[in-house]
């Protein structure tokens, strides 16, 4: 039997989780975490976030080792978001780990944000060998797994949907709680018309930033004038934007002859994505498999479980080495608890 | 050729707390490393932290980072170390 902690600060979430591995089975015994949430119309800048981790750090740690009803003796490993992400939110969370790796004398394991999110979404949904659109304010990525690696097939050739989302959500000046992505949601659902966007997928790939400013602009033009509303553009953008997701991940499932989605990454959690990939999928008699936002949005126990299945192949990270890095390719990483 | 000095003295509990600080604060280099140079070093239960910076302003930048790092081990210390409980 082995115990996990996982602290996970790469972008404005800081979390930290505690997992169990005992005889191939898995248990989450706490999954505690606290969002650095922005004013409407405000993004979330390094510097602040980093103040944010530092400030709750603590006592996030403190209320995961309640929930989990343990003391750091029983704790076996230390596990860290390593990247990729935000370099100061990153490193002051590494800190942290670092230190207790010290304090309490435990092996340290560096761990990728992206595998952290594959993995987790693998052991919650069961999903055996899926091709996974990972989405989130900082990542798009349609991977698959192939000799011990995680294969990017496809991915943004700019920004990530969920920056996408989130710069419009500031356009609008929704409310950035709980995150603005779910308000882009909530927005969508009263859309009545279509407004026709650029549709930018090329090849395997997606770009976003050129959709953002043609949707910046008809905002701007169109919106005082009453001809359109908010609610009519989330919608299309969204329809948009998820399409695109759609047709790279069935491209991709079609090459691989794969008949499994695995949807992981905070955009994840939107139901109108899940529902389209749905539709997708149930046309190649395909099952798509996403989980809830306990382990969706980025979290600790996901850092904890990946890292954990590493440190059973013999993987430490020593102190010298748990550098932070804001460009950590999903493929870097030897995935050696796979064949 | 670096311009101003400046060395930092941090007293610790214990030579074991000081030795961990600067352990844990020597991972991370100094990104402008043609403008900035750090070293770290314990001396009996100090942290002894010494800046060498071309400009005034790369001095308080990198001064600032490291006390806000050092005051994250220092409350962590603080609020975890069971070994000494």
């Amino acid at each position: 039997m082995t115990i996990a902690i996982g602290f996970e600060g790469s972008a404005n979430k800081l979390g930290v989780g505690i997992i169990r591995h005992e005889n191939g089975k898995v248990d989450v015994l706490s999954n505690v975490r606290d969002t650095y949430i922005t004013p409407p119309g405000e993004g979330f800048l390094p510097r602040d976030t980093a103040q944010h981790h530092r400030d709750c750090v603590l006592k996030v740690l403190k209320k995961a080792l309640s929930d989990a009803n343990l003391t750091p003796k029983e704790i076996d490993v230390i596990c860290f978001t390593k990247g990729p992400g935000m370099g100061a939110p990153l490193t002051s969370t590494a800190i942290v780990a670092r230190t207790l790796s010290l304090l309490w004398e435990k092996p340290l394991v560096g761990v990728n944000h992206c595998v952290g999110h594959i993995e987790m979404g693998r052991e919650v949904t069961g999903a055996t060998n899926p091709v996974v659109l990972y989405v989130s304010g900082g990542n798009t990525q349609v991977i698959a797994y192939s000799q011990n690696r995680y294969r990017i097939f496809g991915e943004t050739l700019d920004i990530a949907i969920g920056n996408c989302l989130d710069r419009f959500a500031r356009i609008l000046n929704l409310s950035n709680d709980p995150s603005p992505g779910y308000n882009i949601e909530q927005y969508a659902k009263k859309g009545k018309q279509f407004i026709p966007l650029p549709y930018a997928v090329k090849g395997m790939d997606v770009s976003f930033s050129g959709i953002l400013s043609h949707i910046e602009q008809i905002a701007k033009e169109r919106l005082p004038t009453g001809e359109i509303t908010p609610y009519d553009l989330c919608f299309s953008l969204q329809e948009t934007l998820f399409a695109m997701l759609v047709e790279i991940t069935e491209r991709a499932m079609a090459h691989v002859e794969s008949s499994e989605v695995l949807i992981v990454g905070g955009v994840g959690c939107n139901v109108r994505l899940q529902e389209m990939m749905e539709q997708m999928a149930a046309q190649r008699d395909a099952t798509v498999c996403a989980t809830d936002e306990r382990f969706c949005i980025d979290n600790g126990i996901m850092i904890a479980h990946a890292g954990l299945l590493a440190y059973h192949d013999g993987f430490r990270t020593p102190l010298e080495e748990s550098t932070c890095t804001q460009r950590f390719r999903t493929d870097e990483v030897y995935v050696s608890w796979r064949d | 050729m670096p311009a101003l000095l400046r060395k930092i003295e941090i007293p610790f509990p214990t030579n074991r707390l000081a030795t961990i600080a600067q352990r844990v604060l020597n991972v991370d280099k100094e990104l402008k490393t043609d403008q900035v140079k750090r070293s770290l070093s314990v001396n009996d239960d100090k942290l002894e932290a010494l800046f060498e910076c071309t400009t005034a302003r790369m001095m308080r930048v990198s001064v600032n980072s490291f006390l806000e790092m050092l005051t994250m081990v220092t409350r962590t210390m603080d609020e975890c170390d069971t070994l000494n409980a």
